[in-house]
């Protein structure tokens, strides 16, 4: 122990009186606050209206603290009656707290939901009467189409500020679209919201007039538009078509300081129309989910975006070939901007991160890989390789893949990669065209530093990757991930010829440190420690079960 | 060493690195500087003290939490909590929260943060009823606030 206690003379202190409160009731109300908040937690949710509701009903001491914290109470809940939202209006209202309006789907039956819709409507009526402290509107709705469209109209109707709306985020549903047009138009678009910087729309609908008065437009930070219709008849349902790249291009000039943008089902334009490219200098991450790639290559070859440093593309269906995959990594590169060597893309992710639950997304490519600036001084576009994972795609051969990457991006300073040729893979052995071999096609990775193989497909292919090692010099480590050798190494052909290899890469792989088995079944502890004794003592080779 | 007199005159002499977990002390000694004179804890009384320099002895030299995080900006509040954390805090509901009121006095951050997660995961989940009957707190409400709670608990359930 490094304290002790010194010896000092002691009076007696007066100790407890006998109307004490309880121990938890001696904590200040900053402590019981606190304890509250870790109780109630901090998403929005009914949960946590409900908890505070809790709170204030266990004695008075902690309701008067809990009546007295406004933040609790912004918390509008549509799942109880218009009296209980008036109780949390009433109690928030002093403060100039955030209020989020949020609604969610309900599984009620048709009945249900017809009261259900009533009462909702009433309570999102109170809350939207509170337009000068919305801080955010996120409308997830169940609501029926003219329900919402009568409270929408009430709401742009109402001559009130919306002052301190800082965030507006629309959702419906496949199958039930929101009407957002009269929200954007009148209240977004043409009067002031001076706080504005993010829109949210998905599964909704907005005028054709998509577009942003300049000092309306100049605080929007983010928008993300995920399957938004445009329909200026009043019979939406028959007139809606996806909003065009071309009209959301137009948006996009009245949001000079954009940095974030998102979009989804965009609607292509002729691909002989021409039009001006639109420079977006502030645009620090784009995303871009499409079904194909012709959308997404369409949209990046109308937009500059010099300075953006993730760039996250999510293809929707199966790519249908290198030759797709080329040209939209031409058409990213030109989005870049041919001159540009100041390291702007830190991020790049190609990847098929499934955003639409309503589609099948289980035959999706996925790529990740991720650039890092100043890594290479002769390359613009210096990138370093994360991960490129295929899974089974019958259109596109893994090694056309490598190479449609490496010559598509400028992948040449790649530091590590790590490979997981789908199952089955027919093998990286025989091709007619020694070109052909993806291993050839990591030649042209001469930083390459790290090299993690993975998958079952691996162990039929392990000769061809072992003779493919001596052939960089960078390399430091070799990982191999949940590849079954069903003989173990000792037992299986591979083994003498890996010791043997291992013995002659002092001088073609002079860096080589590692070599690791990681979750390999039938790889043992004894065939690694066989396979040390095999190899010179500076590379040490690894097994690990249960990594 | 720095010597502390707790309120009920017990003076303990403790290391400097293990006593400047506390901020109040941290920022004390910074301003003083070197003294012989012991420094009064008048909110802490020694069997408490005890308990925090356990605290603040196993946590020895570990690297001092950021002190300008604004809680409001910390993500979701999560209630986990180390296990040797939940063993320290295993005493009896007294002995609870003066830990939580000497951590929130010597300002100690990470003692304070685990303290009241501590009372949040036993009162997660429960009823006001439960609570009372948890906490030993007695139903004070007038007959006027009694018929307002059972609006409230009316218009909640009111789906």
């Amino acid at each position: 122990m490094s304290f002790s206690i010194v010896p000092t003379d002691t009076t007696d202190t007066p100790h407890s009186t006998t109307n004490e409160p309880p121990p938890i009731n001696r904590l200040p109300p900053e402590l019981l606050l606190e304890i509250f908040q870790h109780v109630s937690g901090k998403s929005q949710s009914t949960h946590q209206t409900e908890a505070w509701v809790t709170f204030s009903h266990t004695c008075q001491y902690w309701r008067s603290i809990v009546i007295g914290f406004p933040r609790a109470w912004s918390n509008i809940s549509f799942n109880h009656g218009p009296d209980f939202a008036d109780m949390l209006l009433s109690r928030s209202i002093d403060s100039a707290l955030p209020l989020t309006v949020h609604l969610t789907p309900t599984s009620a039956t048709q009945a249900d939901d017809r009261t259900r819709g009533k009462a909702t409507e009433e309570v999102l009526m109170r809350a939207l009467s509170e337009s000068a402290r919305l801080q955010s509107v996120r409308i997830h709705t169940p609501l029926k189409k003219h329900a919402l469209r009568r409270v929408l109209r009430s709401w742009k109707k109402a001559d009130q500020p919306l002052l301190v709306l800082a965030h507006l985020d629309i959702r419906g549903r496949e199958g039930r679209l929101t009407d957002a047009r009269e929200l954007l138009d009148h209240k977004v678009m043409n009067s002031g919201v001076p706080a504005l910087r993010s829109i949210d729309l998905r599964g909704a609908y907005i005028g054709t007039k998509l577009h942003f008065q300049a000092e309306l437009g100049a605080h929007i930070q983010r928008l993300s538009l995920w399957r938004v219709y445009v329909s200026d008849s009043p019979d939406t349902a028959t007139a809606a078509r996806l909003i065009s790249v071309t009209e959301l291009l137009t948006c996009l000039k009245g949001l000079p300081h954009l940095d974030d943008l998102s979009v989804s089902r965009l609607l292509d334009v002729h691909p002989e129309a021409s039009f001006l490219p639109l420079s977006l200098k502030n645009l620090k991450k784009l995303g871009i989910t499409e079904p194909t790639t012709l959308t997404a290559s369409m949209l990046l070859n109308l937009l500059r975006i010099p300075n953006a440093h993730t760039v996250h593309i999510a293809l929707l269906k199966p790519l249908r070939g290198p030759r797709y995959l080329a040209s939209l990594l031409r058409s990213l590169n030109t989005a870049w901007g041919p001159t540009l060597d100041d390291g702007f893309s830190d991020s790049i992710q190609y990847t098929s991160t499934p955003g639409e639950p309503t589609l099948n997304a289980s035959t999706l490519d996925v790529f990740e890989f991720r650039s890092k600036p100043h890594s290479c001084p002769v390359h613009k576009h210096p990138a370093q390789i994360l991960t490129v994972t295929v899974p089974e795609n019958p259109n596109l051969p893994f090694i056309s893949l490598l190479h449609t990457f490496r010559e598509g991006l400028n992948l040449y300073p790649a530091q590590t990669i790590s490979l997981c040729p789908p199952p089955g893979y027919p093998g990286l052995l025989g091709s007619p065209d020694p070109n052909r071999h993806w291993y050839y096609a990591l030649w042209h990775f001469p930083a390459l530093e790290c090299l993690i193989l993975q998958g079952e497909a691996v162990s039929p292919n392990i000769l061809t990757i072992a003779t493919a090692l001596h052939l960089f010099l960078s390399l430091e480590r070799v990982v191999i991930r949940r590849t079954a050798f069903p003989l173990g190494l000792r037992g299986s052909s591979v083994a003498p010829f890996l010791a043997d290899f291992i013995k002659q890469l002092w001088n073609r792989t002079p860096k080589l440190r590692s070599l690791e088995f990681v979750e390999c079944p039938g790889v043992t502890e004894a065939d690694c420690l066989w396979l040390s004794a095999q190899v010179r003592q500076s590379v040490e080779i690894i097994w690990d079960r249960h990594a | 060493m720095v010597l502390l007199l707790t309120s009920d005159n017990e003076m303990f002499s403790v290391a400097e690195d293990v006593i400047k977990r506390s901020a109040y002390i941290k920022n004390m000694l910074e301003d003083v500087g070197e003294s012989d004179l012991p420094i009064p804890l008048p909110n802490v009384e020694s069997n408490v003290l005890v308990k925090i320099l356990e605290y603040c002895e196993h946590y020895r030299g570990e690297p001092l939490p950021a002190s300008d995080v604004d809680p409001a900006e910390i993500g979701d509040r999560s209630l986990d909590i180390a296990d040797w954390d939940q063993k320290y805090m295993a005493v009896d509901q007294e002995m609870l929260f003066e830990i939580i009121l000497a951590a929130n006095y010597l300002d100690i951050k990470s003692l304070l943060d685990v303290g009241c997660k501590t009372v949040a995961k036993m009162m997660k989940g429960k009823s006001s009823e439960e609570i009372r009957t948890l906490f030993n707190i007695a139903n004070d409400f007038t007959p006027e606030e009694e018929a307002q709670i059972r609006k409230e608990n009316a218009w909640a359930e009111c789906r």
